[in-house]
């Protein structure tokens, strides 16, 4: 036998003796008499010789920051369990506390070498033990963030620089300043509770499903009708040169710094009851605004449009002149030149924008809730349930469907606006374009 | 034809100048001139993108100055192709066919017709971003061939090409306007491309369109020292020119030359380097202009050896073949004899404004 081998079997015995001590001294008031009790003893006492074993055999072979580190993390666990650990529901008594311990000092003794999955038990670890109260919304957002880094150290790595990792890691903040509240919310109700607000048979569950669809409604709405009218002026601010331009280019983004209330009221005062534009509309049209799917349009196509009209005017802007100038050598009128070639390739964008206003509109409250407080959106009725129901109200629940439903439409937005789906729509488009319509 | 008139156009800092010329059916035409000196937005002006502040545009006897591109039927190609990149190539060929009253049933023959003569049949059904530079202009000009136009106009078409994409894209479009005799308007900043494709040659410097005439004239004849520097002929001289005979002689800082023409007085002169001979200074003297000098330096263009000799009071370029250079055995340093005929020497009156 090697010297070096007997060195370790000398040591591992002598420590595995030093940790059967220092454990019985130190789990002695712990312990209750019974079988239970002598259980965790040995579970325990295995555990320490098995992470000992693991230093002396396997790790000790590889570098000496290994082999500090793995000792240091000896240290981590035994001040996470004996300093944070009390205060965590997880671990309420001594026996459970202790069982856990010597259960993370197994697992991560072999998995120390192995970074990745070590990496994935300390987040399970901090999310657990660190913060106990808000766990399920830790360990998604850690677990996030760990996959990220891992992913960005591995290029780092390749391009020999760490700016993007350090850059993710500041940024994640913002991310979590923006999920955590989301995610916390998010796992604060069981699908039951979701179910019994939204499918349930009762008064309010009807409700609900009306505030839903009239939101899906009218943010709809509001999205054709931005498109409708934003488009063409996108494209006027665009392709025109007038004294003036940066002027009215500047007032488009003018609703996203008006506080939403601000536009509500404005439209109030213009169309709501008693103006006297609001009037000639109701006695001529029979168009009411107040309390009616149209004045929410209007609020909402008030503070959505900037977003479909910035999205445009972008794609607008990466459409080459030239290609224009091309296109009517070619014979092609400007309209022609507009619908064959301008807006194909402008419609990736504009479709950006689409969802972005929709968002927007779907997502409105002040503005809306000025000029309609009936019939209810979602948001005008999560925030009542807020204020009448309090705790016992389903405000959560109903925010919670809220989140559901637009992640939902988003997802399924930009998986429609992937290249590869707008190229071929594109492609279709111009071929449609070229074989449907009259020789001009 | 196409006929300019006066053609008069400010934009921004820059401005065309009272453009005026004339080119007949069927001919090539190249406008030559540096970068910024105009080129496309004269182009942009012909083809109706800019409207013009005076002057007229005529085509085959049409003034189109007041039409819309769409109505001109200009065939455009810009340096850059600018293909329709939501095209296939076949749908970008295809673009313009139904707005000149091409049936539904002949428009796709007429894509393979012209396909065929630029020889990119192959690429029809691919995606413009899978093409080429060289294959890329070759569409475009497809594109712009396929609505048989009255003239096609080529902004640079070559300028964006490496090297051997571009000797063969110029060499089909040569052959490309001997068999289908459209009226071409080129422009280039390359005066060796002007020099291969153009039967008319235009020069032109910051908006203002120096000389227009047959090629040869332009090259051989220029009419002042920017245009003959810019055609490549390196040998510009300014002096004094008194008839002696039947031609002139010119006193110059190096010596006096015999020169052909009737132009007294102060006169600028040139002499295309390829047309001086070169050899020891002991040499005897054959010709009847011979200047003494010693060589400055020897430089490799390729087929040919660029010498520049050091004569007193200016600097001669001269051009000699590899094979006369081998011969010579001349080095830098040596003293030589430079002679040339008195035919060689172009005379024209200095003007000092367009130095």
């Amino acid at each position: 036998m090697a010297a070096a081998t007997r060195q370790r079997i000398l040591g591992l015995t002598i420590g595995s003796l030093a940790f059967a001590v220092a454990e019985w001294v130190w789990l002695a008031p712990v312990l209750k008499p019974g079988l239970r009790s002598a259980t965790v003893y040995v579970f325990l006492l295995s555990a320490n010789v098995f992470y000992l074993y693991n230093l002396l055999f396997h790790i000790s072979l590889r570098s000496r920051w290994m082999q500090g580190g793995y000792i240091a993390w000896y240290a981590v666990l035994f001040s996470l369990f004996a300093a944070v650990a009390p205060a965590s529901p997880w671990t309420f008594g001594g026996t459970h506390r202790l069982l856990l311990f010597g259960l993370f000092l197994m697992i991560t003794s072999s998995l120390f070498h192995m970074p990745k999955a070590f990496g994935f038990m300390v987040v399970l670890l901090v999310a657990y033990l660190v913060f106990p109260f808000f766990a399920e919304a830790t360990l998604v957002l850690l677990t996030i963030f760990y996959l990220v880094i891992l992913a960005e150290l591995r290029l780092a790595k390749e391009t020999h620089s760490y700016l993007v990792v350090a850059c993710f890691a500041l940024g994640f903040m913002l991310v979590l300043a923006v999920l955590f509240p989301l995610v916390n919310l998010g796992v604060s109700r069981s699908p039951q509770d979701l179910r019994t607000a939204l499918l349930g048979s009762d008064a309010a569950a009807a409700e609900t499903r009306r505030a839903m669809w009239t939101s899906v409604q009218t943010a709809t709405i509001t999205t054709l009708v931005v498109l409708a009218l934003g488009v063409p002026l996108a494209y006027f601010l665009v392709r025109s040169d007038f004294p003036g331009r940066r002027v009215l280019d500047a007032l488009v983004d003018l609703p996203i710094i008006l506080p939403p209330p601000v536009a509500g009221i404005a439209l109030i005062a213009l169309l709501g009851p008693r103006q006297p534009l609001g009037d000639w509309l109701r006695s001529n049209f029979g168009i009411v605004l107040a309390n009616d799917w149209k004045g929410i349009v209007a609020a909402q196509t008030f503070v959505s449009s900037p977003f479909l009209i910035r999205s445009a005017m972008a794609a607008f802007q990466g459409v080459d002149l030239r290609l224009e100038h091309v296109s009517r050598t070619l014979g092609a009128r400007p309209m022609a030149t507009f619908f064959r070639v301008t807006l194909p390739l402008a419609a990736r964008g504009i479709f950006m924008g689409c969802i972005l206003t929709w968002g927007r509109a779907i997502g409105e409250f002040a503005s809306v809730s000025v000029v309609a407080e009936h019939p209810e959106t979602m948001p005008v009725r999560i925030y009542k349930q807020f204020i009448e129901a309090g705790e016992r109200g389903q405000h959560a629940s109903l925010a919670i469907l809220m989140i559901v439903l637009c992640v939902t439409v988003f997802a399924g937005l930009h998986l429609l606006a992937s290249r590869t789906l707008w190229r071929n729509i594109r492609t279709i488009w111009g071929h449609g374009c070229g074989s449907s319509r009259r020789t001009d | 034809m196409v006929r300019v008139v006066g053609l008069t156009k400010r934009l921004g800092a820059f401005q065309l100048q009272g453009i005026s010329f004339e080119l007949a059916t069927g001919d090539y035409g190249v406008l030559l001139g540096p970068t910024g000196c105009g080129k496309t937005v004269l182009l942009e002006t012909i083809v109706g993108i800019n409207r013009p502040e005076a002057g007229e545009v005529w085509l085959d006897g049409q003034n189109v100055t007041l039409l819309p591109p769409e109505r001109r039927g200009i065939g455009f190609v810009y340096q850059r192709s600018m293909l329709f990149p939501h095209l296939s190539v076949r749908a970008n060929i295809a673009y313009g066919l139904r707005y000149h009253g091409v049936e539904r049933s002949e428009r796709a023959k007429r894509v393979e017709r012209v396909a065929d003569l630029l020889a990119i049949s192959a690429l029809l059904d691919r995606d413009t971003a899978a093409l080429s530079g060289g294959e890329m202009q070759k569409v475009a000009v497809a594109r712009a061939l396929a609505i048989e136009p009255r003239v096609l106009l080529l902004d640079e078409p070559l300028a964006a090409l490496d090297p051997l994409a571009k000797e063969a894209l110029r060499a089909e479009i040569a052959a490309l306007h001997h068999q289908l005799g459209t009226t071409i308007l080129h422009v280039t900043h390359d005066q060796e491309e002007a020099r291969i494709l153009g039967h008319t040659l235009g020069i032109l410097r910051s908006g203002r369109l120096l000389q227009f005439g047959p090629k040869d004239d332009v090259f051989e004849r220029p009419n002042s020292p920017f245009v003959a520097r810019f055609v490549g002929t390196e040998n510009v001289f300014e002096g004094t020119a008194v008839r002696e005979g039947s031609g002139v002689r010119i006193a110059l800082a190096c010596g006096s030359l015999l020169a052909r023409g009737a132009v007294a007085g102060r006169v600028g002169l040139c002499v295309r380097p390829e047309r001086v001979l070169i050899g020891p200074a002991n040499a005897p003297a054959a010709l009847q202009n011979r200047l003494e000098g010693t060589v400055a330096e020897i430089s490799d263009r390729g087929p040919v050896v660029r010498y520049e000799v050091a004569t007193r009071g200016n600097r001669f370029v001269v051009l000699q073949t590899k094979r006369d250079y081998a011969a010579s055995g001349l080095s830098i340093g040596q003293a030589v004899a430079l002679g040339f005929e008195p035919e060689a020497v172009h005379v024209f009156p200095w003007r000092d404004e367009e130095r």
